[in-house]
């Protein structure tokens, strides 16, 4: 049981179904079919070769009339044809000539006018062909080729090839003419074999008809056609043939040739005439190329004239047929000069038959025609290939390239002019503001020199004039009274550790805060041990001593022994604390402190600890280091003494250790101030006296600049600050 | 916490005579007492010895490359590698008790570092002066009047002293604002240490390396 496809869902139904079981499209054309008119069934596994369209059998648009038999015609004309047919015989238009050459056609009979073609060159073919002269054969020759070119007639390529051999003309010439033989009469010898032996085998100047007979055909008349050629194409040029073709010319335009082969040849120089672009050639080509495959019916422009009256009205027409005629004429319109002169041309006594079956579509298409193809061919889905259907995927669904866009706005020279403002707004925005450094100025070198000079003359002042006006402090600190108390309270020959701890810069106010507090111990009779964790301290140690204290006549190892640098900071002091002995075996001077041939000094005998001293005293200006003295030695000096002669800057450090209960430095003594009210309590004189003076006028002096100078900057401060709000307002 | 010894060995020495000696200021054992005083404690005074020594020789070497190499500044360095040698030789081998030790001293280092002193003396009253310019706020206000105030109940006046300023206002000011910041900064120092020492001692800080 076979199958019919759907054109329209492609799904495949039984053959009988009229419409589609699953679509309910219409399986069958709406025109009459024929008995040999069946449903073209798609194969499945046919593929369409890429990029070449076809277009498939059109059978409600292109069928000609003149293919559907008489007797069944009756029974399955529409209403539309039937009125037209009535319109045309009421009009005096009669179907008789087709009907009586389809009928001659059927019979095996001559239509009239082969009769008179063949009465007037001929009856028999061998007669024609031996009778020929020379001058009449070459004439032959040149005629024949000169249709074979213009027709694009074929001549089976058997005989192509022998033509070659035999003839031996130039290459190009029988390769360009082979080119243009068309394939529709090599597909018509299959398709068509109803044309009799006697209708096309003898008829030289319808060579074309000889192609849609049988093979058989084809080899009886070919032993003809190769003596027709062979012979005046032998010892010719192709000059020759060239001048012969040109005379062939004018003999064939005299000719008497069918008038509807006339028409025929118009049409083909008509159409040799219209100029393609140059962008339409390959769609042509393929056209032509979807029109050759077989399957496609193209309706000749004759034919649909001849079928359908120019006196006809589309109004009387179907729809369908309507709209594609107006298309047709629409389209057809800038050839309308050329169409009627085709219409003054055209004959009216071609049979109708051989109208349909004639290959004038292949070169009467229009390039509208084949435009039109070209848009309308559904080119994907079981329905590739048909023409003027709904396409199944939507155009969105299509895979395509994303449409480009313009980039340039259309805006007006208003918005463009706010576009611009907008955009220097945002730039303005954009950039970087600087920031505003506050002026800062440079210190003046004037005023500094003279800051300078008044600090130092305030300093010499007092010195150089050596008047010492100015008056010790009458109360003494309590730091200074309980130092001095403690010194006081120290017996003769006590030992007395002095730690010289400080740095050679501050040597000016701790020589003078501990020059009283240490003649104060010397003057009891003690005698001093010197160490230092500084390396320059046993240095500054001797020189103190040589400096304030030489008035004492003492000795170096004897009543003073200075066992010199102790390193390790803390851990040395902690190492010292414990043992003394191990940690400075040696005095500065490389003597042995605790036991050489000597013996034991006399400032160290009996110490085995620090806590055998009878007081010890730091004289520092670095906190770190009073510090490391009270936490690391202080804890093993038991109940001796720690008297601290401190810098004025270190004071508030190592007050609360004087202050606090148990205090853990029992005397202290700060700076020059110090120095001064033990030498005032001690009612000695030294170097705090001499200093006192210029440090009073340079500390009063300091004062003032700094209260000046602090007003003055102020006022000056508080002036530009108010010029500045005054500017941002 | 993940931690990495790279130096275990001196990590675990490290840790283990800070324990030794941290416990021997709580607990006085002989034992411990006597290891810290025979072991520890010289050989942290020869290392600090050795170090100082190290020092000095590194300053001499690198000063010395200097001139060989009569880089910019060399002549400062030479000088240096003078002053450092004739130090040396005179202290050395003359003695710290050697009058031209003490006159080298004198009159070479001393007033040196006295005058930087001086110049930091005229440097802070300017700087103070200027400071009210510069930046004049309440802090700087308060900052400048309290040095003002110091200076003049810090020492007697030609005209003596002030009666608010001498006995009240400067031993407020030097006693109790100026003692209770210090004891603050003090305690700050002494929680420091300790923070210090514990680190040190679980290993989490490794100042020796590793």
């Amino acid at each position: 049981m076979s199958e019919v496809r759907c054109p329209m869902c492609g799904k495949t139904n039984p053959e009988e179904l009229e419409n589609c079981q699953f679509c309910q499209a219409r399986l069958k054309p709406l025109i009459a079919p024929s008995p040999d008119d069946k449903p073209r069934r798609i194969p499945e596994d046919v593929e369409k070769p890429e990029g070449r369209e076809s277009v498939e059998f059109e059978p409600d648009t292109e069928i000609p009339e003149s293919v559907i038999p008489p007797s069944e015609e009756d029974e399955g004309v529409p209403e539309w044809l039937a009125s037209i047919r009535t319109r045309a015989a009421e009009e005096g238009f009669t179907f008789e000539e087709e009907e009586r050459a389809e009928a001659q056609f059927e019979e095996g009979e001559e239509p009239e006018w082969l009769t008179r073609l063949r009465t007037k060159q001929g009856a028999e073919g061998e007669v024609l062909v031996e009778g020929i002269q020379p001058e009449e054969e070459e004439q032959e020759a040149g005629y024949l080729e000169r249709i074979r070119v213009l027709r694009g007639t074929e001549i089976s390529e058997s005989i192509e090839v022998q033509l070659e051999e035999e003839k031996e003309v130039e290459p190009e010439e029988e390769s360009s003419v082979e080119s243009e033989i068309p394939e529709w009469i090599a597909e018509d010898v299959d398709q068509e074999a109803v044309v009799s032996e006697e209708a096309v085998g003898e008829d030289y100047g319808v060579k074309w008809l000889r192609g849609t007979g049988e093979r058989a055909d084809y080899q009886i008349s070919e032993e003809v056609v190769e003596e027709e050629l062979s012979a005046p194409l032998e010892g010719t040029t192709t000059e020759e043939i060239a001048v012969s073709l040109e005379a062939e010319e004018e003999i064939v335009e005299q000719r008497e040739l069918p008038e509807w082969l006339a028409d025929f040849e118009e049409e083909v120089i008509l159409y040799e005439e219209e100029e393609i672009p140059e962008g339409e050639v390959d769609s042509v080509r393929e056209a032509q190329e979807a029109l050759e495959t077989p399957g496609t019916v193209r309706e000749p422009e004759e034919a649909k004239q001849a079928q359908i009256p120019s006196k006809f009205s589309f109004e009387e027409l179907p729809d369908w047929l309507g709209e594609s005629l107006e298309e047709d004429v629409q389209i057809k319109e800038p050839a309308e000069e050329q169409l009627a002169e085709e219409e003054e041309l055209l004959p009216a006594d071609l049979p109708t038959w051989l109208k349909a079956m004639r290959p004038v579509d292949s070169i009467s298409a229009t390039i509208s025609d084949i435009a039109r193809v070209d848009e309308d061919v559904l080119t994907v889905g079981p329905l590739a290939g048909l023409r003027g259907v709904i396409p199944a995927e939507i155009e969105v669904s299509k895979p395509q390239a994303p449409p480009a866009y313009p980039l340039k706005l259309r805006v007006s020279e208003k918005q463009q002019e706010q576009a611009v403002l907008f955009e220097q707004m945002i730039v303005a925005e954009e950039e970087p503001k600087p920031i505003l450094k506050p002026k800062v100025g440079r210190p003046s070198p004037i005023w500094r020199w003279l800051l300078t000079l008044l600090l130092i003359a305030a300093v010499l002042w007092p010195i150089i004039s050596d008047r010492q006006n100015i008056s010790l402090p009458t109360l003494p600190p309590a730091g200074v009274l309980a130092a001095s108390e403690l010194i006081s309270s120290l017996e003769m020959n006590a030992k007395v550790l002095i730690g010289f701890d400080y740095q050679p810069g501050l040597s000016g106010e701790l020589d003078a805060a501990a020059q009283s507090a240490v003649e104060h111990v010397l003057m009891r009779g003690a005698l001093v041990t010197l160490v230092s964790t500084q390396p320059t301290g046993p240095a500054l140690a001797v020189r103190f001593f040589q400096d304030t204290q030489a008035e004492y006549n003492y000795t170096w190892g004897q009543r003073v022994v200075n066992l010199g640098y102790i390193p390790g900071g803390p851990v040395g002091l902690y190492n010292f604390a414990r043992l003394p002995q191990r940690a400075k075996p040696y005095t500065v001077e490389g003597y042995s402190a605790w036991g050489g041939e000597a013996g034991v000094l006399a400032p160290l005998q009996g110490i085995q600890q620090l806590s055998d001293f009878d007081m010890v005293m730091v004289i520092t200006e670095e906190v770190d280091v009073a510090r490391s003295w009270i936490e690391q030695v202080q804890p093993v000096l038991a109940s001796t003494p720690l008297i601290m002669v401190v810098s004025a800057q270190a004071e508030p450090l190592i007050r609360p250790y004087f202050e606090a209960t148990p205090n853990q430095v029992q005397g202290l003594v700060v700076g020059l101030a110090g120095g001064a009210a033990f030498q005032q309590l001690e009612e000695s004189t030294g170097l705090a006296r001499t200093y006192w003076d210029s440090l009073s006028t340079a500390s009063l002096l300091a004062a003032a600049l700094i209260l000046l100078g602090g007003l003055v900057s102020s006022s000056l401060a508080i002036f530009e600050r108010q010029n500045q709000e005054r500017r941002a307002v | 916490m993940r931690r990495v010894l790279k130096a275990p060995i001196s990590t675990a020495i490290a840790i283990a005579v800070g324990l030794v000696v941290l416990v021997g200021y709580f607990f006085p054992f002989p034992l411990l007492d006597g290891l810290l005083q025979v072991a520890l404690l010289p050989w942290a005074l020869i290392l600090a010895a050795v170090a100082l020594w190290i020092g000095v020789l590194n300053l001499l070497y690198v000063h010395w490359r200097k001139v060989r190499e009569r880089q910019k500044g060399s002549i400062y360095s030479g000088v240096l590698v003078l002053a450092l040698l004739l130090t040396t030789m005179i202290g050395v081998g003359l003695g710290l008790n050697n009058t031209w030790a003490g006159r080298l001293f004198t009159y070479v280092q001393i007033p040196i570092e006295m005058s930087l002193m001086a110049v930091l003396a005229v440097s802070l009253v300017y700087a103070c002066v200027r400071l009210l310019y510069r930046r004049f706020n309440l802090f700087t206000v308060v900052f400048a009047l309290t040095v003002f105030l110091v200076l003049l109940s810090s020492v007697p006046l030609p005209f003596g002293e002030l009666p608010f300023l001498s006995d009240t206002l400067r031993p407020w000011i030097a006693e109790v604002l100026t003692v209770g910041g210090a004891r603050g900064v003090l305690l700050g120092v002494a929680l420091g240490t300790v923070a210090t020492g514990l680190r040190i001692l679980t290993g989490s800080d490794r100042p020796y390396g590793g």
